[in-house]
């Protein structure tokens, strides 16, 4: 049962994501339950809920590395598979997943390296992207010798370097203590606003999720389904002030409700 | 790593073989020990010198013997682990395979190769010393193509990345701590290989049959000369695997 | 499938694929008359001879030669093998002990002295590349002036050389795998260094012990065989090996001596593995051998 206040739905219906009475089910367990889900270009859209609600594997399922049981994943108007092949989305986990042999830059040039672009375009992107998140005296370092919070930057980087119109977050911060984790989203909003992607992503902290996004889609527990959207209406950009208003405290206060309605 | 700290790293085997050098010297003499048993090492390092020129040539021979085996034998086990990613099946079957030989002493087998190629054909010893290096490189390659977190496989999947693409920017390159481990079990295995092949039954200017025939001569000082010998080879082998990795695997800015 | 099941086809599977492989190239030689088809040059394997002297023989004729006597008119190869085998073994179990002994001794040592790890570890590392076979007649002669060792004891030290060394680094490794969280809290408790060893580290050190034993078991075995043959008027499998390779005219012996030898190593490898099973669950809290 879908619950909207004030969701931010365009009239026509399709977003950059459509999700459409998509289940999965694992052998016995029931993952998701008849997830319905639009998510507009150029939003933050997070998905909150308990854990082992079904948001990772949501996401999952929106790139292509899990195959709904039923229902329908649009991604830019395509198939989940063909926007995989097109390589329309960038991924980042929880796990930074950065290769230790490779130096920084050349592990964000990866992704490129697999399309097949020529070395000096490769290497003038990798600068690029290594300077949008800071990170540009650490280019020839290892990723060992980098702080986890690094990491995920450069995992960003990387997720961002062929400036895919879609960007899918798996709790990046998750593994990181709450200070670096408040600093890296100052930082993902920052970059979000320069490339202009349109972003899902999942949490398990609702402070994190109101203060990053557009609109916040709020799961019940196994067997998932998105119980209500709300729209966070707070103003872009967002800043330490934003966190200490007392909107976002309301804001953070109805979504905490709406999960303990779903009995979370 | 600054001055003292090589130091400390370098200092305590030093001062260990200097004082054993001196223990053992001094024991000789003192205990009067027959250098029949027991040569002094100035009496070894005397005899390395005398015989210098034979000595280089034995190595060589089995020098050549050991390299050879190494680089077939290693080649072979790296070879069939990378295959073994393809089908799952032939995996398991290697990992199985590399198991039950690993237990065998492969060593007993030197005799069958003398039938086969000749005893005094050099292929009877190399395909001793391949199959001895072979199967602990299967096994350290198996274990390294599979280290690659699953993560990092999903990772490239999102980009997806054909089957070949994944083996040579992750799983290869991921293997390869795990394979030079096991590489430079080798080389260490691969000199000791060579040697024993030698030993039943080897070409006559191989370090092995020198081995035996100064043996049988009660030539032990000799003996212990070509041992020293064939030591300064397997560690020099060992170094260059060493240097091989370090070629492979760069340490980065700011730390080695 | 069960995991017993499927591991019992397994076992099965391997020696049934080797023998296949064996008689397919047998087989697939002779019908080639020895030589890469539609050339000169001959295969690397020639299969040629006959009767005893056969340079590969059907798997079945080194199976029966265990029942026929092997020189003359005298005991079956059976039993002379077996004879042999008994012999190998006081020397593969007294080098495994021993060796197992100085392996844990050395490596409780380094695990407690850094400095006898940084002095003595490049050392035992290097005595690996050292081709020990080079000691055994000085070992030999050693032993025997020793009048109450019994010769084999020298075969027996030989063994012990290898075996020292995957004992060593397995304990070491294995004694510094307790979690040091679990070191702070014993601490706390104020229990004595000692207690510390013998209740935590050694049974944290357990799955270890068994990876260096079961390494050490095959080793023990190379050692022993080796060992015999540079041993002069030796006994054992790894002399029987020697003479069998000699001469020219007991060649399906020599296959079956190294069946008996395959045979013994896997045996010694898989009695360290029962044994891993029936006793390390008590320490790590889960079966399942590694």
């Amino acid at each position: 049962m879908l619950a909207t206040r004030g969701a931010t739905t365009p009239a026509s219906g399709a977003g950059i994501v459509s999700l459409r009475g998509v289940s999965k089910t694992f052998g016995a367990t029931v993952a998701l339950q008849d997830v319905s889900l639009e998510v507009v270009e150029g939003g933050f859209v997070s998905l909150l809920g308990p854990s082992g609600c079904g948001k990772s594997t949501l996401l999952r399922a929106v790139a292509d590395l899990v195959t709904p049981s039923t229902g329908s994943v649009e991604v830019a108007g395509k198939t989940a598979s063909r926007a995989r092949d097109n390589r329309d989305y960038g991924m980042v986990f929880q796990a930074a997943t950065l290769f230790d042999w490779r130096t920084i830059r050349r592990n964000v040039e990866l992704p490129l390296e697999i399309m097949g672009w020529p070395k000096a375009r490769r290497r003038e992107r990798a600068e690029q992207m290594l300077a949008l998140v800071g990170l540009t005296e650490f280019a020839d370092h290892r990723p060992p010798q980098l702080s986890g919070g690094m990491q995920q930057r450069v995992a960003i980087a990387r997720a961002l370097a062929f400036e895919p119109r879609l960007l899918l977050m798996d709790e990046p911060f998750g593994a990181l203590d709450e200070i670096t984790r408040e600093r890296l989203n100052d930082e993902l909003l920052a970059v979000w606003r320069r490339t202009q992607t349109t972003v899902l992503f999942v949490t398990h902290s609702i402070p994190e999720a109101v203060f990053l996004s557009s609109s916040v889609a709020v799961m019940s527990a196994r067997p998932g389904r998105v119980i209500a959207e709300i729209a966070v209406d707070l103003p872009y950009p967002r800043t330490v002030e934003t966190r200490e208003s007392p909107r976002y405290f309301a804001l953070v206060t109805e979504v905490r409700e709406a999960l303990r309605s779903a009995g979370a | 790593m600054s001055l003292p700290a090589r130091l400390r790293s370098w200092l305590p085997p030093l001062v260990t073989a200097v004082a054993v050098l001196a223990l053992w010297e001094l024991a000789v003499r003192g205990f009067r020990i027959r250098p029949i048993l027991l040569p002094p090492p100035s009496a070894i390092a005397a005899a390395v010198v005398d015989d210098a020129p034979r000595l280089l040539s034995a190595i060589w021979v089995t020098g050549r013997t050991a390299l050879a085996g190494f680089v077939l034998g290693c080649g072979a086990g790296f070879l069939a682990a990378v295959a073994g990613t393809r089908w799952i099946t032939l995996r398991q079957g290697l990992a199985v395979t590399g198991v039950v030989f690993g237990a065998v002493p492969i060593v007993a087998t030197a005799p069958i190769f003398n039938l086969w190629f000749g005893a005094l054909s050099p292929w009877s010893d190399i395909a001793v010393v391949a199959l001895v290096v072979c199967f602990p490189t299967l096994i350290g390659t198996l274990t390294g193509l599979a280290s690659a977190p699953a993560a990092s496989h999903e990772l490239l999947a999102t980009y997806g990345a054909a089957p070949r693409v994944v083996l040579t920017k992750l799983t290869v390159p991921a293997s390869l701590p795990f394979v030079f481990g096991a590489l430079r079990v080798a080389a260490a295995l691969s000199v000791i290989a060579a040697v024993v092949a030698e030993f039943f039954g080897g070409f006559r200017d191989s370090a092995g049959f020198f081995i035996k025939t100064l043996m049988a001569n009660a030539d032990y000082t000799g003996a212990w000369a070509t041992v020293a010998a064939l030591c300064a080879f397997g560690l020099l082998l060992y170094g260059a695997v060493g240097l091989a990795e370090r070629a492979a695997l760069p340490p980065s800015k700011g730390e080695g | 499938m069960r995991s017993g099941v499927r591991r019992g086809l397994a076992a099965i599977a391997l020696p049934t694929a080797l023998v296949a492989g064996w008689e397919g190239y047998r087989a697939l030689a002779l019908a080639l008359d020895n030589t890469w088809p539609g050339t000169d040059v001959a295969l690397p394997v020639a299969v040629r001879g006959t009767g005893n002297a056969q340079q590969f023989p059907h798997t079945w004729d080194v199976i029966m030669a265990f029942g026929r006597p092997y020189r003359g008119a005298g005991e079956t190869l059976g039993a002379y093998l077996l004879g042999q085998v008994g012999f190998t073994l006081r020397e593969v179990g007294v080098g495994f002990a021993l060796g197992g002994l100085l392996g844990f001794a050395l490596g409780t040592l380094f695990a407690h002295s850094r400095l006898a790890e940084r002095s003595l570890l490049p050392y035992v590392v290097a005595s690996q590349t050292v081709p020990f076979i080079a000691f055994a007649p000085i070992v030999v002669l050693a032993v025997n002036s020793v009048d109450w060792l019994p010769r084999w004891w020298g075969v027996a030290v030989l063994s012990t050389y290898l075996v020292f060394f995957p004992m060593t680094v397995n304990t070491l490794r294995g004694l510094r795998s307790a979690s040091p969280q679990a070191e702070e809290l014993l601490r706390s408790y104020r229990t004595s260094a000692w207690t510390r060893l013998w209740r935590l580290r050694v049974p944290a050190a357990v799955p270890y012990l068994f990876v260096g034993a079961k390494v050490g078991a095959t080793a023990a075995v190379v050692g022993a065989i080796v060992g015999e043959l540079s041993a002069p008027s030796s006994q054992g499998i790894g002399a029987a090996l020697f003479a069998f390779g000699r001469v020219s005219n007991q060649s399906v012996q020599l296959f079956a001596t190294v069946l008996v030898a395959a045979a013994l190593g896997i045996v010694s490898y898989l009695a360290v593995s029962a044994a891993e099973r029936a006793v390390a669950w008590r320490f790590t809290g889960r079966r399942g051998a590694s």
